[in-house]
């Protein structure tokens, strides 16, 4: 059960990343790339690493979107 | 930034627990999983968060940028002097038993010496980075000339 | 066997080039990026298996921190316990790190303020 729930992660993440790497509108992208550092972090934790989880639920999804986002609104929004 | 009484209301509720949540974490660096760095990262978030629902105003009420330098530094610093503090109770630098630092009980709140003082030191430094960063982001150039000119 | 797998990718790149109609260019990217996969899932084999006590990451080290952790620092969270007193050093070069990043955004952003 566990294994089938990290490979769908895997997954998850992968099409993520294909989709941060291939969308044109910016804010679209910051918002996938926010998905990316969610399931990032459960795969921390499912990985043991309940601290590495903590930082990156707080770091890579919450505050580097929304430094993204500021640099978004402070310059254009189209690649 | 954003007008929106749901988000401002909902923020205003969460923030407080968020930052409780991140004191926790700091405090019991070394009893359960966590530290200063995760600490600090969600004790920022929470800054950014009511930075980010209400106004830049109400985050710089909240911690002033004259108060964040001075965390920042004094983060770093107190870190760097407790090795300090090490190497005067006679160990090496950052030595924690070896320079005679009250170790306590394993398992018990004051406990661990040294890492305790350091958790602190670097759960605010890597708080005060985070605020840091996002408000000089988010900052316009005319509001800032206006609150520099009245101070 | 390995003169059939050339065989059929020889067939299937006349196949992509002449029937479908895929530019030169591209066969050859995918041909490339396919050995490189390749030979990279030989390395993702070789790699040990996940929570394995016997993996080349568990030896002395990681034992010597469980056994004599608690007793030598005082903290029962063993990763805490390392990265503020076994590897303090390297945690004072990682808040430097941070000390001169801020350093530098405050610095580019607020250059032209004045």
């Amino acid at each position: 059960m566990t294994d089938i729930l990290n490979i769908l992660l895997l997954l998850f993440l992968i099409v993520c990343a294909v989709a941060v790497a291939h969308i044109r509108d910016l804010l679209s992208a910051v918002i996938l790339f926010s998905a990316f550092g969610l399931i990032m972090a459960i795969i921390w934790q499912q990985l043991g690493a309940p601290d590495i989880a903590m930082v990156e639920a707080a770091l890579g999804t919450g505050v580097a979107a929304l430094l993204l986002i500021a640099a978004i609104s402070k310059t254009k929004r189209a690649e | 930034m954003m007008d929106d009484q749901i988000v401002r209301i909902t923020s205003r509720l969460v923030a407080p627990f968020i930052q409780l949540y991140g004191i926790y974490i700091i405090l019991h660096g070394h009893l359960s999983p966590g530290g200063g760095f995760s600490g600090g990262a969600i004790f920022g978030a929470s800054l950014v968060l009511i930075a980010l629902s209400f106004n830049l105003e109400a985050g710089i009420k909240q911690i002033s940028h004259q108060t964040a330098s001075v965390l920042e530094s004094g983060g770093a610093l107190g870190f760097a002097l407790t090795g300090l503090v090490a190497i005067a109770f006679g160990g090496n630098y950052l030595a924690n038993r070896s320079a005679g630092f009250p170790l306590g009980e394993a398992g018990q709140f004051f406990s661990s010496g040294a890492i305790l003082v350091i958790t602190v030191f670097v759960g605010i430094k890597v708080a005060s980075t985070i605020t840091t960063l996002f408000y000089n982001i988010i900052e316009k150039e005319e509001p800032l000339g206006n609150h520099k000119q009245t101070d | 066997m390995f003169y059939i797998l050339i065989l059929f990718l020889l067939i299937f790149a006349l196949f992509l080039r002449f029937i479908v109609g895929v530019e030169l260019r591209s066969i050859l990217t995918i041909y490339l990026l396919g050995l490189i996969v390749y030979f990279f899932s030989f390395a993702v084999a070789e790699m040990p298996t996940f929570g394995n006590p016997h993996n080349p990451a568990f030896n002395e080290v990681p034992e010597r921190y469980l056994e004599a952790g608690p007793s030598e620092t005082g903290a029962i969270n063993i990763i805490s316990s390392v990265i503020t007193d076994y590897r303090a050093f390297d945690t004072l070069g990682e808040a430097t790190v941070l000390f001169v990043a801020i350093a530098a955004v405050v610095a580019t952003l607020k250059s032209h303020r004045d």
